[in-house]
Order: C-alpha cells, then sequence, then structure tokens
C-alpha cells in the first residue's frame, strides 16, 4: 500500500509519501516538504479549535494554547486526542 | 493483496434467506474452499444444523450475536481458523463467508477484521451481501432500522423468494425502493437454478452512474434520493473533472468518518486525483475504510471523478459543502432538486 493511501489505513506513516504511488525513492528534502504539507492540512482542520500539531523529533505532537500536550501516532489518534484536549471538537463540515 | 484471503459477510433480516443462499454459493465447486463462519443466535443452532454441506472449516460461534457481544470469540475463531489451516487440520481455504446474525449490522465484524494486525496480514474485507425478501422486503425496510442500513451498506442487494411472490408489482416496487436506498449498488434476482457464485462474489470495482450524471456538464450535483422513498436516508452524487489534491481529500475524510461514521453509511467513489490520469477506488462503510485502490485503466469513457454518498441522520447538502471546498470544486447544486 502506498503512504497516501496510508492516511485513510491510519498507517504509522502517512506523513510520508505523496499519495499515489510508492514514492519512496524521492528525494529526502521533497519527502519532508510533502510531511509538512501533510501537517499543514491537518493544521487548517484544526484551527477552530485552539490546536496544532508540531513535529518535536520524529514524533509528532499535538498541543493546545493552554499547554496541554499529547503525542500522536497516526492520523486517528490526532482526532481522538484533539476531542480530548480541544476547545470544541473539530468538525469537518464546518472548516 | 492478491495473497491475502478475501472475506464476504452475508447479511440480510431476519429470514430473508441468508443461509438459502449461503447453501447454493457453498454448492459452487469454488465454495469447497470456503471457510464458513455463522453465527447462531439463540440456542439452538438452526442456521448450522441447515448449513450442513459444509466439512471441516466450518465454525458456529456459540455466544450468541457476533456483531454485539463476541468479537473476541470472532477474534478467536479467526485465529483458530488460521492455526488449524496451517497444522493441515484442516483443508486449506480461499475465501471465508461470514454469515451474520439478522439483527446485526456487519460493521462490528468488519471493525473486528481491522482491529488485529495480524489480520490485516491474512485477510481482505471482500464485499457485503445483504439478501432481502420479496414477501416482508418492503415492509421490513419501512418499519426496520436494522433492514434498511444492511441494505444501505451492500455492495450487492439480492432479492429472494421472488418465486413466492405471486404479485410482481412488489417486486418492482421492491426494487425501485432498494434503488432509491442505495443507488450504485447492483440488485439481482436469481433464478432458482442459476448458480450465483460469479455474480455475487466478485467485488465490482466500478462507481456506475451513468444513469445519474449530468449529461454535458463538467460538475454536478445529483441529489439520488433524499427522503424520497421516505426511509430517512439520504443519497447524493457528485461528479466532476477537476483533479483534487488526494493527501488534502484524504486527510479531510479521516476526519469525516471519525466525527461522523455512524451516520455515513456508504461512500463509493472513483477519483481522479491530481498527479494521475488514473482513478482511485474508494470504498467506505461507516467508520470502515477499504485500502483505497489504484486501478490500471477507467471502466468506461467516463473519466471524471464521481462520488456517492449514503447518509442517515446528516443533512447531505452540508457534507456536499464541506465536499467541494476540500476538492475546490464548483459548488453545483443540481437543478432538479433546486430545494435540496
Amino acid at each position: 500500500m502506498c503512504a497516501g493511501c496510508g492516511i485513510l489505513q491510519n498507517n504509522q506513516d502517512w506523513t510520508e509519501g505523496f499519495g499515489l504511488h510508492n514514492h519512496s525513492d524521492r528525494p529526502i528534502h521533497e519527502r519532508l516538504a510533502e510531511r509538512r504539507r501533510r501537517l499543514a492540512l491537518v493544521n487548517d482542520l484544526l484551527k477552530n479549535s485552539g490546536l496544532a500539531l508540531r513535529e518535536q523529533g520524529y514524533q509528532l505532537v499535538l498541543s493546545s494554547a493552554t499547554g496541554s500536550s499529547a503525542v500522536v501516532s497516526n492520523l486517528v489518534h490526532v482526532w481522538i486526542e484533539a476531542d480530548r484536549l480541544g476547545r470544541r471538537p473539530v468538525d469537518p463540515l464546518d472548516f | 493483496m492478491d495473497n491475502l484471503i478475501p472475506i464476504t459477510l452475508l447479511t440480510g433480516f431476519l429470514g430473508s434467506g441468508k443461509t438459502t443462499l449461503l447453501n447454493r454459493l457453498l454448492a459452487d465447486p469454488r465454495g469447497l474452499r470456503a471457510a464458513v463462519l455463522i453465527n447462531e443466535f439463540g440456542e439452538v443452532g438452526l442456521d448450522h444444523l441447515l448449513a450442513k454441506n459444509i466439512e471441516g472449516t466450518k465454525v458456529v460461534i456459540n455466544n450468541g450475536c457476533i456483531c454485539c457481544t463476541v468479537h473476541e470469540d470472532l477474534r478467536d475463531t479467526l485465529k483458530s481458523l488460521l492455526n488449524a489451516r496451517d497444522k493441515g487440520e484442516i483443508p486449506a481455504f480461499d475465501r471465508i463467508l461470514i454469515e451474520t446474525s439478522g439483527a446485526s449490522d456487519p460493521l462490528p465484524i468488519m471493525m473486528t477484521l481491522r482491529s488485529d494486525p495480524m489480520f490485516r496480514h491474512h485477510f481482505r474485507m471482500e464485499n457485503i451481501i445483504t439478501t432481502i425478501d420479496a414477501l416482508n422486503g418492503l415492509q421490513q425496510l419501512s418499519e426496520r432500522a436494522t433492514a434498511l442500513r444492511q441494505a444501505a451498506m451492500a455492495d450487492c442487494l439480492v432479492i429472494t423468494k421472488t418465486d413466492l411472490q405471486e404479485n410482481k408489482s412488489l417486486i418492482d416496487a421492491l426494487t425501485r425502493k432498494l434503488a432509491g436506498i442505495a443507488p450504485e449498488t447492483v440488485i439481482h434476482i436469481i433464478g432458482s437454478e442459476e448458480t450465483p457464485w460469479d455474480r455475487l462474489m466478485k467485488a465490482k470495482k466500478t462507481v456506475s452512474l451513468s444513469d445519474n450524471a449530468p449529461n454535458g456538464q463538467k460538475t454536478g450535483f445529483r441529489a439520488l434520493s433524499l427522503h424520497r422513498e421516505g426511509t430517512g436516508l439520504q443519497s447524493f452524487a457528485l461528479i466532476f473533472d477537476e483533479q483534487p489534491d488526494w493527501s488534502r481529500f484524504a486527510v479531510w475524510l479521516s476526519l469525516l468518518m471519525h466525527r461522523y461514521g455512524d451516520k455515513i453509511l456508504r461512500i463509493k467513489g472513483l477519483l481522479k486525483v491530481e498527479g494521475s490520469d488514473q482513478p482511485m477506488l474508494l470504498n467506505a462503510v461507516q467508520h470502515f475504510i477499504h485500502p483505497p485502490e489504484h486501478l490500471e485503466n477507467w471502466p468506461d469513457n467516463d473519466h471524471r471523478s464521481r462520488l456517492v454518498f449514503i447518509t442517515d441522520g446528516i443533512e447531505a447538502r452540508l457534507i456536499h459543502r464541506a465536499l467541494c471546498k476540500v476538492l475546490g470544486i464548483e459548488n453545483v447544486q443540481d437543478q432538479e432538486n433546486a430545494d435540496f
């Protein structure tokens, strides 16, 4: 399965790849750029909840404006922790 | 993916003919290589007694309804099946058929398959077959939410007992009702002499909207059924020529299913995403999202992306509005449904 499909299959490496095929042979800077882009896509959806997803070393950390935070392992985990930490539920129909 | 064992769920309301259909499927030579799990509902394993053509690989789950209470049993049973096969205690099988209890929702079974990492390396969900009784189906769909949801989630619908229904107009009415509930799903009426394996056991790799797609438009929205059938379900199709950003769409879809998965009974789609002309097949049943598939070719001459949603308890227009934003497409409402 390609890493792009891994977004929906809740893979741990969902931030890598390019969504269409396995692009693991792409240069590292391109892969990192795509990783940052996907984090930006998540943060775009999180903005109304007062949360942000950031890289800290090899980990992804979801944090709130009040200082609460959680290490998240995959995308569904992001949404679960966002429900716990956010000031209001993240709504995919209102963003 | 080819080395994964496909799993077919056979569901349908109580008395709708699941076991009869199962026996007919097992009468096919390919059925001999299928392992069969039957949900024994209640103290008497009636289904067990009826499904008598299976040797060796049949496992009856004893603790009531697999969908409600015995996920562990299902998980243990699947592991036992793999172990027994590997030890040579049962014949090798190349498919698993699970007949669910008539009162159950197929989703928990699918989620059980997803829950164990070991299963992801052995199994893949192939399809859901739902039986609907030609005698009682119309009434059950009107009165029983479970029957309605089973129909909405199906990959293929089989109308059973047609030979017992003398009033053929009622069969037509049932067919129309089902088409309203699940507009993209193939509806089968299978003759008594026919072997149904080929028609039912292969997952459909396309999304057919030829009858519903607005012609001559680059982008179209079509409300397929909005309470029209009195079911409470809504379904709509979105057809568009733009090539959306897959990552953006998938991240949003992940959130959509997290938040509203219990209200989105079905999503099927064929997408032409940015950077590729090959279609991507998308298939989701509530919270369960099948692995997206990259198809080599388009199934027909229409190379526009298409998405079909079936929802229950959530306004289709809200999803449609958000979808347009995520996909970066024009918000086109179906002119025939201007009040939508």
